[in-house]
């Protein structure tokens, strides 16, 4: 674009240059939405929830068990095609486009038992452009995770560490993650919590749903809490503390 | 490893922190300080907080970024006097009040202060 080149904004994501040329500008946050809503039946599982997401945030989505964590991350992932309200993935509106930008760990995750983190990679690879496998095979070196035994023969804690790692390495920009420390053990979580720091960059966002509040505060520059299907706030780490003078777990707890 | 106290700003907890090390020469005057993603690894929290603080210590001037050779110690000698002078007070300053709140003399502060120095003095 030259300086003397007239542009006309039409909105945050596309730029319309005079010589008809349109460049599609990065939105400044990873996630917008506004009104979001979400029922299945006559139960609202998310009511009205707007936010964003800004880029290169590790943020923590915090509320009890049908609060609308899951739901919110699904629908984030793609995998919800009825909902009201607006939301924006890396400035696209189409979620289904969007996906090949995000990644989603389940709670509960799908994988392949009879596989091996070898086979698996080479899945990956097949499924998700960009696949950084030099960077599974290293992980799993320094954690001693087997790339040739079969996953289902891996302990608990140490198939968690494999399907994070497996998961992390996909070329997304939005990563969501499922709880990933549900019932896993303090060393695992930390080698988890490591890897996270170490992936972190600018251009990426981490959302991260967990109950393990007090042990994952350090690691959460916001948080965001859903109350049955409502947002009750979204705030910097930092700030919150910084206004109440408590930690973040008390001030979810006594929100709760 | 740093365990972190919640009920504070994490941000000014690492500031604190880089604060001792310039004082105690582990960042010695003058001297490359480690990126911002491997301050974030070795303290465990997330880039952009540690990015708050290195920021809070550009704006005192106890650090300098050199646009492509990152960031650097002050060499301004007279900047890190007042800073191990600030930190030497403020410590000071906190166990004073906890003590006079404990009920103690200033008296008994000061020969209690000076009984422990004697004895490591002794070491």
């Amino acid at each position: 674009m030259k300086a003397n080149e007239m542009v006309t904004v039409q909105s945050p994501e596309t730029v319309t240059v005079q010589s008809r040329e349109i460049v599609t500008v990065q939105s400044p946050e990873m996630v917008y939405a506004n009104g979001l809503q979400v029922s299945y039946g006559r139960h609202a599982a998310l009511q009205d929830i707007s936010f964003s997401l800004p880029r290169g945030e590790i943020i923590g989505l915090v509320g009890e068990n049908g609060s609308g964590k899951s739901t919110l991350m699904r629908l984030l992932a793609g995998m919800i095609p009825s909902y009201r309200g607006k939301v924006r993935i890396c400035g696209m509106t189409d979620l289904w486009k969007a996906k090949k930008r995000v990644s989603f760990l389940p709670a509960v995750p799908f994988f392949e038992k009879e596989k091996n983190v070898l086979q698996t990679i080479e899945c990956f690879s097949g499924l998700f452009p960009g696949y950084r496998k030099e960077m599974v095979q290293t992980l799993c070196a320094r954690f001693g995770l087997s790339l040739s035994e079969k996953l289902s023969a891996f302990s608990t804690g140490r198939l968690a560490l494999a399907l994070f790692i497996l998961h992390i390495s996909r070329e997304a920009d939005l990563c969501l993650l499922d709880e990933p420390f549900r019932g896993i053990d303090i060393k695992t979580r930390q080698a988890m919590k490591d890897v996270l720091i170490e992936t972190v960059s600018p251009e990426k966002t981490f959302l991260i749903s967990t109950h393990e509040i007090l042990e994952m505060e350090p690691l959460f520059d916001r948080i965001i809490l859903l109350k049955e299907g409502h947002l009750v706030f979204d705030e910097a780490a930092d700030s919150l503390r910084e206004r109440t003078g408590k930690a973040v777990a008390e001030v979810i707890r006594e929100a709760m | 490893m740093e365990t972190f106290d919640p009920n504070i700003p994490l941000y000014q907890q690492i500031v604190s922190l880089m604060k001792q090390r310039f004082v105690s020469g582990v960042y010695g005057p003058g001297m490359k300080i480690p990126s911002i993603r491997e301050l974030a690894m070795e303290y465990r929290v997330t880039p952009n907080t540690v990015q708050r603080a290195l920021q809070l210590l550009e704006q005192e001037g106890l650090i300098f970024t050199e646009r492509t050779n990152g960031k650097f110690v002050t060499n301004d000698m007279q900047a890190m006097e007042r800073l191990r002078t600030d930190i030497l007070t403020e410590q000071v300053r906190n166990v004073l009040l906890s003590l006079r709140e404990h009920g103690y003399t200033d008296e008994e502060i000061k020969a209690c202060m000076e009984e422990e120095m004697r004895r490591n003095e002794s070491k």
